[in-house]
């Protein structure tokens, strides 16, 4: 009898702990694990079972370093247990992709919109639909090029400020589209392009 | 020593039963993102033995069109052997608009030299976006394509520019500045540019 009630304790006791694990899951979006280069990432570990510690082999945030993108990283887990034991609990991978094309925006406007030549100011930003928090991109325009429908050469300048002398060109512009590229530089760097309604 | 086996026998069974639940997951919280019109694929995984693993929602799953700004909140939900439903916890998606894809004059992207005219337009995805970009199908609707030495502004419907609009854009001799503006749809729906030097 004494042997049956201590079975049944070690089992009950076994039970309840496996029942304490039933009601965890994870739902993952397998395609969708993604790092960007130079975009720090948040990176949140979790393990079933219980640890002094859960550890992950790359710190949180963590920040894909330029020129990865097209790789694979694996990030490692590990469990500390109770009596100081490491465990392995599995790895996963992310893969590394550059990070998206900002948006051009003059005075706050963005590619397709009317020209507001009230001032010159040349930004790109992140729209809203990247993964991430948009204000995670930082980018400084290098220099800029705009040309007219119609009128002859184009007005360069560096900068993110288009210059006064060009802003005046542009006021006394009275055909269709301005278009603008810049070149820019920081969280990735590239041209973009945006075309405005005058 | 019975009952010392019987014992061992119990506690062999239970280690090995919680050494599958010993899982480790990496989420990447602020990273929790669907777009609209982009399917997703979905997994569940729970810890533990279960006839069956639901979600409240299908897989893939497709955020509406409409329904950027909203959060969807997923729930999964395990049935035991004996038929039970258990609540396994839930997860939260922000819904984005899907991002704007990027203009391409035949293989030509923003800011190329382009030597040889094409007649295709195309809009899609390149590689930095967080899913498979293959997954986007987009339409150009129409075009609008000018350049200094050229009268007024081309401008057509479709994808493919126009015979005569070509003739005119080989007219030019030397080195200009070509701008491209497409409205497309699809995924998504809007306006897209590129700026292109043609040197002819």
């Amino acid at each position: 009898m004494k042997t049956i009630v201590f079975i049944f304790l070690v089992f009950t006791c076994k039970s309840y702990f496996a029942q304490s694990n039933y009601e965890e899951a994870v739902i993952e979006t397998p395609e969708m694990q993604v790092l960007y280069e130079g975009i720090p990432i948040e990176l949140r570990v979790a393990a079933t079972g219980e640890y002094k510690e859960v550890r992950m082999s790359v710190p949180s945030p963590y920040t894909a370093p330029e020129g990865s993108a097209g790789s694979i990283i694996t990030i490692y887990i590990t469990g500390v247990d109770l009596d100081g034991n490491y465990v392995s609990l599995g790895s996963r991978k992310f893969f590394v992709k550059k990070s998206p094309k900002p948006e051009l925006r003059w005075n706050g406007i963005s590619d397709g919109g009317k020209a507001l030549k009230s001032a010159g100011s040349l930004s790109c930003s992140f729209g809203n639909n990247v993964p991430f928090s948009p204000s995670k991109g930082m980018f400084s325009v290098v220099n800029y090029s705009i040309t007219m429908d119609g009128i002859k050469g184009s007005l360069c300048g560096s900068g993110s400020v288009i210059s006064a002398q060009h802003l005046k060109i542009l006021r006394d512009f009275k055909g269709a589209n301005i278009n603008i590229q810049v070149r820019y530089t920081g969280t990735g760097e590239g041209l973009v392009s945006a075309i405005f309604k005058n | 020593m019975k009952s010392l086996f019987i014992f061992i026998t119990f506690y062999s069974i239970g280690v090995l039963y919680s050494q599958n639940s010993i899982q480790g997951s990496i989420e990447t919280p602020e990273m929790q993102v669907f777009y609209e019109g982009i399917p997703v694929e979905l997994i569940c995984q729970a810890n533990g033995n279960y006839k069956q693993v639901l979600m409240s929602v299908p897989s893939p799953f497709t955020a509406a069109q409409g329904s950027a700004g909203s959060v969807i909140t997923i729930q999964c939900t395990g049935i035991t052997m004996d038929g039970k439903q258990v609540d396994l916890g839930e997860k939260k998606f922000y819904v984005k608009k899907a991002p704007k894809p990027e203009l391409t004059w035949g293989s030509n992207e923003d800011g190329s030299i382009v030597n040889v005219i094409p007649s295709k337009l195309s809009v899609g995805y390149s590689d930095n976006v967080p899913f498979n970009s293959a997954k986007a199908k987009f339409v150009i609707d129409s075009y609008s394509i000018s350049a200094i030495g050229l009268e007024g502004v081309l401008e057509g419907e479709g994808s493919q520019i126009k015979e005569e609009h070509i003739t005119n854009l080989k007219k030019l001799k030397g080195n200009y500045n070509i701008s491209i503006q497409v409205r497309f749809s699809g995924v998504t729906s809007g306006i897209v540019s590129g700026l292109y030097l043609l040197e002819l």
